[in-house]
C-alpha cells in the first residue's frame, strides 16, 4: 500500500541540531562571502562603547594638548606672541604687524618648546635687520599663576636668544590678553601701552601699534624721569629679571 | 544571495524532505549533515528567481539528489547501502514502518529516488522525469519494477499506483 510508503517516510525527520548546525555554518559562509563580521548586539554595544571612548578621549587630549594656558610675546618692532600649553610647547604663533609675519614667515615653530621658539625667531635671518644697538627685545610672560611665570621668565633668562640680544622679560597680565588682541596688539605691546597710557591718556593703542617697543619704552622712561606719578603705574605690567 | 531570512525559513520548511532523501541514498548521518550544508549553501548563493513554491520544492529536490550523487562519487562508496543510515534514527519507529523502510532502502538507489518521489511526495511520473532530468517511460520502468521489488520483498504485498 501506497500508504505504508507514506506512513514510514513521515517518520523520517530532521532533528533539530543538523538545522542547526546547517544554519550556522551558512552564517560563517555568509560572513566570509561578505567580508566582514556580523558580531552579537552586545560586543557591538561594545565595541561602539570603545570607540566612542577613543574618540572622546582622543578629542579632549587634542584639545588639552591645544588649549593655550600662557603666553610669551616678543616685541622689537616685530610682535610676535606665541601661545602655550600646559606643557610650555607651543600651539600658536601669530604676528601683530607686518615685520613680525615677515619674521615667522620662514619659520615652523608650533609644537617646539618655548625656549628653542625664541631662539628660532630671535636667531632667525630676518630678524637679525632689527636687533640693532637701538633696538629694544622685550619679553611679556602672562601665566594663570605666579609659579608658572617665574618659571617661563627663568627660561627665557636663560635661553640663547634672550642672554645673547641682552632682552628684558616683563611678566604681563593674563587678563588683558583678549583684549591686546581686540586691539591687534601683542599682550607685550599692550600692556606697554596700558603702561604708557597711565602718563599720558592721549596716546591711543593705534598710536603705539606703529611704534616701536624701543620708542614706546623710550616714552615710558621720559615720563617716570619727569617724575609724573610714579606711584600709579605697574598694575598691569611687572618689570623684571632685566638683563 | 538569499537573505539569512529566507534561507532560515527554507532550512525549516524542507529540512525533512532533504533528510528523506538523503536517508535514500547516504550511509550515515554526517554524510545527511554534508548534504544538507551542501544543498543550503546552494539555496542562498541562488540567485534565480523560483515561479513558486512548487518550483522552489523541486529546485531543492534535484539539487539534494545530484548532491548525493556527487558525494557518494567523491568517496567512492558506489555500493552503498542506507541501511546503517535507518537504524541511527529508526530505533523508536514502529516494527511495520521499520520494515517497510528497510525493504525499501534495500533497494537500488535508481528506484529508491522514484519510489520516495510518487508515494511520499505524490509526484507522477512526468513531473519526476522533469525533476530527475529522465524520460517519463523511464520513470514509468522504474516505478513498475520498484514496486514489483517492494512487493516481494514486503511478502506478496500490492502498492498501487
Amino acid at each position: 500500500m501506497a500508504n505504508r510508503i507514506q506512513d514510514a517516510f513521515h517518520l523520517v525527520e530532521a532533528n533539530e541540531s543538523l538545522k542547526a548546525s546547517t544554519i550556522q555554518f551558512l552564517q560563517s559562509e555568509r560572513q566570509k562571502r561578505t567580508g566582514h563580521t556580523t558580531y552579537p548586539a552586545r560586543y557591538r554595544t561594545i565595541i561602539a562603547v570603545c570607540v566612542m571612548l577613543f574618540l572622546i578621549t582622543g578629542i579632549n587630549g587634542y584639545q588639552f594638548l591645544q588649549t593655550p594656558v600662557s603666553y610669551v610675546s616678543i616685541d622689537i618692532n616685530p610682535s610676535v606672541e606665541l601661545a602655550l600649553n600646559r606643557f610650555d610647547r607651543v600651539v600658536s604663533a601669530i604676528a601683530y604687524n607686518e615685520d613680525g609675519e615677515s619674521i615667522l614667515a620662514g619659520l615652523s615653530v608650533t609644537g617646539k618648546k618655548y625656549t628653542a621658539a625664541i631662539d628660532m625667531i630671535i636667531e632667525s635671518e630676518a630678524m637679525s635687520a632689527y636687533l640693532t644697538d637701538q633696538a629694544e627685545l622685550v619679553f611679556t610672560v602672562a601665566a594663570n599663576d605666579g609659579k608658572k611665570e617665574n618659571q617661563l621668565r627663568v627660561g627665557i633668562a636663560n635661553c640663547a636668544g634672550g642672554m645673547k640680544y641682552g632682552g628684558q622679560c616683563f611678566g604681563g597680565d593674563i587678563g588683558i590678553v583678549t583684549e591686546a588682541h581686540e586691539k591687534g596688539l601683542s599682550m607685550g605691546k599692550y600692556a606697554a601701552y596700558l603702561q604708557l597710557a597711565e602718563y599720558d591718556d592721549t596716546v591711543t593703542a593705534d598710536d603705539c601699534r606703529r611704534m616701536t617697543m624701543s620708542e614706546i619704552r623710550g616714552l615710558i622712561n621720559r615720563h617716570k624721569e619727569c617724575g609724573m606719578d610714579q606711584e600709579t603705574h605697574g598694575n598691569r605690567y611687572r618689570h623684571g629679571n632685566h638683563k | 544571495m538569499r537573505s539569512e531570512g529566507e534561507v532560515t525559513q527554507a532550512v525549516e520548511k524542507y529540512a525533512n524532505m532533504i533528510q528523506r532523501i538523503c536517508l535514500c541514498s547516504l550511509k550515515n548521518q554526517s554524510d545527511t549533515e554534508d548534504i544538507f550544508q551542501n544543498v543550503f549553501l546552494k539555496y542562498m548563493l541562488h540567485e534565480g528567481i523560483f515561479n513558486d513554491e512548487e518550483h522552489e520544492k523541486a529546485w531543492l529536490i534535484r539539487v539534494t539528489i545530484n548532491a548525493c550523487k556527487d558525494h557518494l562519487k567523491s568517496l567512492f562508496r558506489h555500493r552503498t547501502i542506507p541501511l546503517e543510515a535507518l537504524t541511527e534514527q529508526a530505533a523508536e519507529f514502529p516494527e511495520e514502518h521499520r520494515e517497510v523502510l528497510e525493504a525499501l532502502l534495500s533497494l537500488s538507489a535508481k528506484y529508491k529516488d522514484v519510489l520516495y518521489l510518487h508515494y511520499y511526495e505524490g509526484y507522477s511520473a512526468s513531473e519526476i522525469s522533469g525533476i530527475l532530468g529522465k524520460k517519463e517511460n523511464t520513470i514509468y520502468s522504474l516505478l513498475s519494477r520498484g514496486r514489483g521489488l517492494l512487493k516481494d520483498k514486503l511478502g506478496g504485498e500490492e502498492f498501487g499506483e
